[in-house]
């Protein structure tokens, strides 16, 4: 049977995306595990996979400028709409980071001295961890390609789940709405949205939340951090119920999450009864439902 | 001066100090919102947005009466933005990357641009006097460079400007960056904090942007922060403690440094710092 | 004209899961006549999806059945008028055949998330 995949978002960061993902994967047991936080990769602390394999990832491309044949004229600076090319002594200066690789500079060469060479956006890694494969990546920070890592990671993820007919691809998702999260999300059987009671927090949670709905993504909501403002829980409360989606849980504020990432630890386990009393297998249940009935 | 507030890790605090800078460095300042995927600095100001500006990003037309349906542009694009089958020429604008190429080898001249909106920037005041601009991308939207770019072009005739950046390292954080006379970096002395700092402050070495670090939520052994900060340089220019009383503040979208008299003290020495850091 | 994406050629090749960066397309002509090209967008570094639905296109395929086709792809598959099946439990070129001959496969369309047209 073919694999279910969750992945975990927030739209506003620090919500505690991580810890969450984390504490779901003792639960799953024939799992694969992918950290799509490319630019913010964090899992790995916690679960410490031993790597297997580490490949570069080449997604982009970039000019390269061959001195030996520029006449220095200035053409390609003149054309660059992304402020990548700047005057130098003996040929333009080629900034990495803001060239995206379209080439219209060497279009406009008057010496056939640009070519676009592939470039090295990051790392891929394939591991294992004590809970089962793990499939993670690190953005070369300063690079804009996180989707396209992103996707290669589910990819890889995918297949990895296939060789090993794992039963759940759980993912960790990146913050915000845009490419990447977008890339982790879009075919997945369930988007649990893992917010906190704040203004900022709902605010966000209603942009991803919108972003998940127009993917047609299932989606789900963890409450963490309840207890900081029953305002705000009463809110996000209120926003599930009017449009349908099904509140998994509320994990309260405390220290004990704190305390277990401090000490590299997976929080359902090293604080195993704070979560079982805050109704963690519930959750897990819930889960478990929604994946198997779509 | 530019002082861009930036993390790596979401959820440190950035918004928290930026909005609180702001809160206290007087009147001639802008503060800038360039997390423009989730901008949330506007939760913690009162005032409504006085002024609303599309941001557009363009994308190519072609002229089917002009086309001679060579299929250059098509095979130039790298973005795939263009595709030129038998039947017809499909252009997918969100693809484009706006690079100008695709008209500079049509042939024909068939190829003009067009703009479509894919978000706003939003301008107000934060108190009384200080400019407050932030941008929102829309959503299903790709990229927010463009947006980014559009909140920086703004507040230029402010003293200093204080410029709450997106999390991340990628792309957005580059943009936000770009120019900045100062990085303040917000960690917090956790694991996840302290790994995704690093990224960060690869970033800023690659882009040579001075930079200091603000430790928030301190409370926790700081030590494996405080040695890579040494190793690295970075001078630990403040902390704020998490209290649950801050918390709840927060939460509400309160300003701490007008709710505490002991954060609003710390806040009016740490923009004495920076200022004079930069 | 069907295409259906595939991992090699021969007789009844696997279906590849990918599209845009699938290995070759087999191409099926009203007579059952299979020929095959290879997919020479697959190792573009973006929007593979697309190219390798103008490759398509420009060999007169009017339906794909794939397992699973990103949005990207969507766009110019539905501005083209090409018709796309699922091919669910199909795993070789002949049972999908034989699932869109039995009417069994998935019309796949509207309901797919699609990028934003302007």
């Amino acid at each position: 049977m073919k694999h279910k995949e969750i992945v975990l978002i927030s739209g506003k960061g620090g919500t505690g995306k991580t810890s969450m993902t984390a504490s779901l994967i003792p639960y799953f047991p024939k799992l694969v595990i992918a950290d799509c936080d490319v630019d913010a990769p964090d899992l790995d602390i916690l679960l410490e996979p031993k790597i297997l394999q580490k490949e570069d990832f080449i997604a982009t491309a970039k000019a390269v400028i061959d001195s030996s044949k520029c006449i220095n004229c200035g053409n390609c600076i003149n054309v660059c709409r992304f402020n990548a090319l700047s005057p130098g002594d003996n040929t333009p200066v080629v900034k990495e980071v803001y060239c995206e690789g379209c080439n219209a500079c060497s279009l406009v060469c008057s010496s056939d001295a640009i070519s676009i060479a592939p470039y090295k956006t990051g790392e891929i890694f394939d591991s294992v961890t004590e809970f089962g494969p793990m499939i993670h990546a690190r953005l070369t920070p300063g690079e804009e390609v996180s989707g396209r890592l992103v996707s290669e990671v589910r990819k890889r993820g995918k297949k990895k789940a296939e060789e090993t007919n794992a039963e759940v691809m759980l993912i960790d998702g990146p913050p915000g709405i845009a490419c990447n999260v977008i890339s982790s999300i879009t075919g997945a059987n369930l988007a649990i949205i893992v917010t906190e009671p704040t203004t900022s927090g709902l605010h966000d949670l209603i942009r991803v939340h919108d972003t998940a709905k127009k993917l047609k993504v299932p989606t789900a909501v963890i409450i963490n951090k309840d207890g900081l403002s029953s305002e705000y829980s009463n809110k996000i409360v209120s926003y599930t119920e009017t449009q349908g989606i099904i509140l998994l849980g509320r994990i309260p504020l405390s220290n004990k999450i704190l305390d277990s990432i401090n000490n590299k630890k997976i929080p359902s386990i090293n604080a195993k009864d704070f979560f079982i009393s805050n109704g963690w297998e519930l959750i897990i249940n819930n889960i478990n439902k929604m994946i198997y009935s779509s | 001066m530019n002082i861009v507030v930036l993390s790596g890790k979401g959820g440190t605090g950035k918004t928290t100090i930026s909005v609180n800078l702001a809160n206290i460095a007087g009147s001639d300042i802008a503060l800038l919102d360039c997390d423009v995927e989730e901008p949330n600095s506007h939760l913690f100001c009162n005032n409504e947005f006085t002024s609303y500006e599309d941001v557009g990003a363009l994308y190519p037309v072609i002229a089917e009466d002009i086309c001679i349906h060579c299929g250059k542009c098509g095979s130039f694009c790298n973005f795939s933005a263009i595709l030129c089958t038998k039947k017809m020429n499909i252009v997918m604008p969100e693809m484009c990357h706006d690079c100008g190429g695709c008209s500079l080898v049509c042939p024909v001249d068939a190829i003009s641009y067009e703009t479509r909106t894919i978000g706003h920037i939003r301008r107000g005041l934060f108190n009384q006097e200080q400019q407050f601009i932030d941008g929102i991308l829309n959503i299903g939207e790709f990229s927010s460079t463009k947006i980014i770019e559009k909140v920086l072009s703004q507040g230029l005739d402010a003293k200093h400007r204080i410029i709450d950046a997106p999390p991340g390292s990628a792309c957005a954080a580059v943009e936000t960056v770009e120019g900045a006379d100062l990085a303040l970096i917000v960690t917090e002395p956790t694991p996840f904090a302290l790994s995704d700092m690093k990224m960060v402050v690869e970033m800023l070495e690659n882009m040579k942007i001075p930079a200091a670090v603000f430790i928030n939520k301190s409370g926790a052994d700081e030590t494996e922060l405080l040695e890579y900060c040494k190793a690295k340089e970075l001078k630990v220019v403040g902390r704020l403690p998490f209290f649950k009383e801050y918390g709840e503040v927060y939460a509400k979208g309160g300003l701490l440094s007008s709710e505490f008299p002991e954060v609003n003290k710390l806040f009016v020495t740490l923009w004495r710092d920076l200022v004079n850091e930069a | 004209m069907i295409a259906i994406p595939v991992k090699d050629t021969g007789d009844n090749p696997e279906v590849d899961e990918r599209f845009g960066r699938c290995a070759f397309f087999c191409i099926i002509d009203d007579k059952g006549t299979k020929t095959f090209i290879e997919n020479s967008a697959k190792d573009l570094s973006s929007g593979a999806g697309g190219q390798a639905v103008s490759i398509l296109a420009n060999n007169d395929v009017d339906v794909i059945i794939a397992p699973h086709i990103g949005p990207k792809s969507m766009t110019p598959i539905l501005e083209l008028g090409i018709k796309v099946f699922s091919v669910g439990n199909a795993k070789t070129v002949s049972e999908a055949l034989e699932g869109l001959k039995l009417n069994i496969l998935k019309a796949v369309g509207e309901e797919k998330p699609g990028l934003r047209r302007v």
